[in-house]
């Protein structure tokens, strides 16, 4: 589902070349969820944003689904993002202006996927059917993650990318939440990556890697 | 205090290094409406300055002036008379408007050089010293006043005419004046000057326009009135209507435009303040939480302020210099052709309008800051950003019942209203009223939008989004509806002008011909095939209540003047002024009489007839757009009895159709010079032409505050792309494409377009009917219908929409590279 092949990524900062990725190759087959760990500062959301088609890579492959995604033009790209991967935010990003539904609904009404009934049984797996007509700003951080959650899943796309989607819970609502993102990304069979400090939370997936100086260790 | 105070200052002016842009905005918000509000100034401080010198002609003063008490013009030898009977400081003038042989209008002034009394001496008394000092000193006045002659013109003029040295002037009749010299003198505006030995021979007449005077002691004055007073009038000019009292209107409406570009600067200015000090929160908390105290943070702001503002109030007024150098000539003709007031084209600076530019920037940037000042040191980031989700607020509709408010206000004031600055005081109730009403009719608008939409997500989504977008457009959105209700007031009431003056042409001049030598008679024209009416006409001037009054003699069949053309009458009036009355005369008025010297329908006016005193009692009013002078109707045999030595001025020739060319050259075999008349049809295209020229001042400051409106929306679209990067780069990370990206994004932008529009509409019909029943008749003295022609509205609209269209371009342009870059950090947020 998802394979990197001998990327290079690096970039300057004030003078010193920071390796996101050295000659680094990972895999994560349909289905499998991985927790992507590491210091502050070694890269885990530029990795992601390259997995996501949001940044480039300077040598190497990316294939999601079996798509060359570091091939494709900005168009190509975003159309791909719409269709076949689901993100989330630590902040959430959630539209201000939409209710809850029409937030969760967003990606897959603009992928052409809106499946209803499939969303009523998000809604519900996620407890956030009473909700579906709030608007962001009358949820608490909790209840707008999982808003987040069911608009990344709601278009069943093959991979999911969160980054530190706990970060701004506490830690009673970080459990539950990741505990409800793992589920449901399973029971839509979407591979899953979550970026993240936390080994509680590396706990509820099914392997854990750290990146550090460029390339990614398998955690036991 | 001073060390923290720097320090906050470096800390915060850190923020337009990084963003240049929002210090640009600052920027061009104040030089704009700094620039506008000054040149605005300082063209009614250069024409207030030329009034100051309406009563001096080339340096001289001119307080008393003599005209005949029966012809227009005063004859060369009642000058000569005046002179040998020892009013030696008495000076001839003729003073001509005219059109040149491409239609520009040229004012020609022409006095005898040896007569004037300069400095207190004449010439002739035997002191040279103060002519020799004068202009004319030297050989100046022999080449002016010696065949082939000068024609002195103003460079300001020169330019107008495109005249250079040494160049004929050619007049529309073909006359031509002596060579054109490029040379000006004191209280000579825009009047090209001629020797009156030139100005005779050129216009081959013995008549000059008035004699003018300096003080006469009131002995003078006496044996004035008991050796002339029959022939001659002597009268004070200081006593006549005051021309800056005339052009108050002009000039309030001139200064309101300025206003309104200031308030619309001061618009942008408040949205760049706005934004910088709302991105500047963060670093405004971080130096109150290392210690530095509220007082030094405002103080650091206070002193950012005054370099904006005397970089503003400095660089407003270097603008202002090319602005009203461009704009005066406009104002010169408007003054000229309403007013027939005689106005420098060229503007006038002093330094007291710097320091009001410098108090109108601090002003500006004060109202601008408050409310920013106040959240960015009392309120915390996140109360901040909260708010602007929050719509509708209570707020919005406390200040929808304001707008309520206003409105019934300005209801109410109406008959109360009587001078011109009350006038204009209406027109602000409906401006604020307007803008007051704004923000909660989009957001109805904006809610009405959702729930009509409800099936459908997308529509659903840009309506939502209005309410999102609104709150950082809703200044720059007032900014265009304040100049949109402006501009539509002003174009419905130059085009209801436009209008009128058109149909009272096609009326006043529906003769197709005008033939100016009065010396023809009737019989010249019997038996012309050609012809279906000839009427003639016959002018007699005198003064009333300081002014002159035209007392026209009219033919009661002649096409020109019948019933239609009385606007208010006694019942029968034109049948019972037709007829005529034994005891009274009974007249016509121009309306000016009515709203200017307060006469009505059934007062009777004495003046001066060959008769003696004659009382005239007014039937009616009519419609006399232009004229600066009073004007009454007479029946013309009732005209010739009591002016019995008046020339006839002309005949008006009506030619039967497609017989215009058989009539011209029927004119020419009565052996008329080419001339010696005039097709009407010229006389109208040049009277809308100069018509247009006249009102070019309003279209141009009209265009120039639409381009401040578009400035704000464009900073506005800038500054509201930039608090909501993050949510877009979210649009796009979702995969939205960017054809769906800038129709969610642009839409709400033409949605708040559409309603200021539709709200600009009624308020702006509402403007001109008050422009032109309240401030016209107060000032000009005349009515008219409010025509509302959709032709110049629709125009405006797609100008806005191509504006507004504009803005989001060059905005969004932007957009695309910054919410790649976002994206980038979308995860990391």
């Amino acid at each position: 589902m998802l394979k990197l092949k001998q990327v290079d990524k690096s970039f300057r900062d004030r003078g010193d070349v920071i390796h996101v990725a050295r000659d680094l190759s990972w895999y994560l087959g349909s289905g499998e969820s991985a927790a992507l760990m590491g210091e502050s500062g070694a890269g885990k959301t530029t990795l992601m944003n390259i997995i996501a088609g949001l940044d480039t890579v300077d040598s190497g492959e990316v294939l999601v689904d079996d798509v060359r995604i570091d091939r494709l033009n900005q168009a190509e790209l975003t159309a791909f993002r719409r269709n076949h991967i689901g993100l989330i935010f630590q902040k959430f990003h959630l539209v201000p202006s939409l209710s809850a539904w029409d937030n969760a609904a967003l990606q897959a009404r603009l992928a052409g996927a809106f499946d209803i009934d499939f969303a009523h049984h998000l809604f519900d797996m996620l407890g956030i059917d009473h909700l579906a007509h709030r608007r962001p700003s009358q949820l608490s951080g909790g209840q707008q993650q999982r808003i987040a959650i069911a608009r990344a899943l709601m278009h069943q796309p093959q991979l999911v990318l969160a980054d530190e989607p706990t970060g701004n819970l506490d830690e009673a609502t970080s459990n539950t939440v990741i505990e409800l993102l793992v589920s449901a990304a399973l029971n839509a069979g979407a591979t899953l990556v979550v970026v993240t400090h936390s080994a509680s939370i590396a706990s509820h997936l099914s392997h854990s890697f750290r990146l550090g100086s460029g390339s990614l260790t398998s955690v036991i | 205090m001073t060390r923290v105070t720097l320090v906050t200052l470096a800390t915060t002016l850190a923020f337009y290094r990084q963003n240049p842009l929002q210090a640009l905005f600052v920027l061009v918000g104040l030089v704009l409406g700094c620039g506008l509000y000054t040149s605005v100034a300082q063209i009614n401080a250069s024409a207030e300055a030329s009034y100051a010198e309406a009563d001096q002609i080339l340096g001289v003063s001119a307080q008393w002036r003599i005209t005949d008490r029966v012809s227009t013009e005063v004859a060369v030898s009642d000058y000569i008379r005046l002179r040998r009977a020892g009013f030696t400081r008495v000076y001839p003038v003729i003073e001509k408007r005219l059109a040149s042989e491409d239609g520009a209008l040229i004012s020609i002034i022409a006095t005898d050089l040896l007569a004037l009394p300069f400095i207190g001496v004449g010439v002739g008394s035997g002191d040279g010293s103060a002519f020799e000092n004068s202009p004319f000193g030297g050989d100046s006045w022999s080449r002016l006043t010696q065949p082939p002659y000068e024609a002195w013109v103003p460079s300001q003029t020169a330019a107008r005419l495109a005249v250079t040295g040494g160049q004929q002037i050619r007049l529309r009749e073909g006359k031509r004046l002596p060579p054109a010299v490029i040379r000006s003198q004191a209280q000579q505006r825009d009047q090209i000057f001629i020797d009156l030995g030139a100005a005779l021979s050129i216009f081959e007449t013995d008549r000059v326009s008035y004699l003018a005077a300096p003080p006469l002691t009131e002995t003078e004055q006496r044996r004035f009135a008991d050796q002339f007073g029959d022939r001659l009038m002597l009268s004070n000019q200081s006593k006549a209507l005051n021309l800056a009292q005339l052009t108050q209107s002009l000039h309030t409406n001139l200064t309101a435009l300025g206003l309104l570009s200031f308030v619309v600067g001061t618009f942008i200015v408040f949205n760049a303040v706005n934004f910088s000090l709302h991105a500047r929160q963060q670093t405004l908390r971080v130096l109150r939480d290392l210690g530095a105290v509220r007082q030094a943070i405002v103080a650091a702001i206070a002193i950012e302020s005054l370099v904006w503002a005397v970089t503003g109030a400095l660089l407003g007024t270097l603008l202002a210099q090319p602005l009203s150098a461009a704009l005066m000539p406009a104002v010169a003709a408007t003054m000229q052709n309403i007013y027939g007031a005689s106005v420098s084209s060229l503007p006038v600076f002093n330094t007291g309008l710097f320091w009001e530019a410098l108090l109108l920037a601090f002003t500006g940037l004060i109202l601008a800051l408050v409310l920013p000042l106040l959240r960015a040191t009392a309120i915390s980031s996140d109360e901040f950003s909260a708010r602007d989700k929050t719509l509708p607020s209570r707020h919005d509709f406390a200040l929808a019942g304001v707008g309520l408010a206003l409105l019934l206000l300005t209801y109410v004031c109406y008959p109360i209203a009587s001078s011109v600055v009350q006038g204009f005081a209406l027109l602000s109730l409906i401006l604020f009223a307007g803008v007051a009403l704004l923000p909660i009719i989009v957001l109805l608008v904006s809610a009405l939008g959702r729930t009509v939409t409800r099936q459908y997500w997308l529509a659903r989504w840009a309506f939502a989004d209005v309410s999102l977008q609104f709150p950082h457009l809703r200044l720059a959105m007032m900014a265009l509806l304040l100049t949109l209700i402006a501009n539509i007031g002003v174009t419905s009431l130059v085009g209801s002008f436009r209008l009128a003056l058109t149909e009272w042409l096609e009326t006043r001049l529906s003769a197709d011909f005008y033939v100016t030598a009065g010396g023809v008679e009737i019989e010249s024209f019997t038996g012309q095939d050609w012809i279906r009416a000839a009427h003639r006409r016959t002018i007699a001037e005198r003064s009333y209540a300081g002014r002159t009054i035209t007392v026209v003699g009219i033919d009661v069949d002649a096409p020109d003047f019948g019933p239609d053309n009385i606007i208010d009458s006694t019942p029968d009036a034109f049948a019972r002024w037709s007829v005529g009355d034994v005891g009274v005369d009974r007249v016509f008025a121009n309306e000016q009489l009515r709203y200017l010297a307060g006469v009505e329908i059934g007062d009777t006016l004495e003046l001066e007839t060959e008769l003696g005193l004659r009382p005239f009692e007014v039937l009616g009013f009519f419609h006399d757009y232009g004229n600066v002078n009073f004007s009454l109707h007479l029946p013309s045999e009732r005209f010739e009895q009591l002016y019995a030595s008046v020339e006839p001025q002309g005949w008006g020739i009506w030619v039967h159709q497609n017989k215009h060319a058989a009539a011209e050259l029927g004119l020419s075999q009565l052996g008329l010079q080419p001339t010696q008349w005039v097709s009407q049809r010229d006389v109208r295209t040049l009277s809308l032409a100069i018509f247009d020229r006249t009102f070019a001042i309003t279209g141009a400051l009209n265009a120039l505050t639409l381009l401040v409106a578009a400035v704000a929306i464009f900073s506005s679209l800038l500054a509201a792309y930039q608090f909501r990067r993050s949510e877009y780069a979210l649009w796009r990370s979702l995969g939205m494409s960017w054809f769906g990206f800038f129709t969610v994004l642009g839409f709400p932008m033409f949605l708040i377009t559409a309603v200021v529009m539709a709200v600009a509409l009624p308020l702006g019909i509402v403007l001109s009917w008050l422009l032109i029943h309240k401030i016209n008749v107060i000032s000009f003295g005349w009515t008219m219908p409010v025509i509302v022609a959709a032709e110049p509205i629709v125009f405006l609209f797609v100008v806005v929409v191509l504006v507004v269209l504009a803005a989001f371009v060059l905005a969004s342009t932007r957009q695309q590279a910054a919410v790649n870059k976002a994206l980038k950090n979308l995860a990391g947020e």
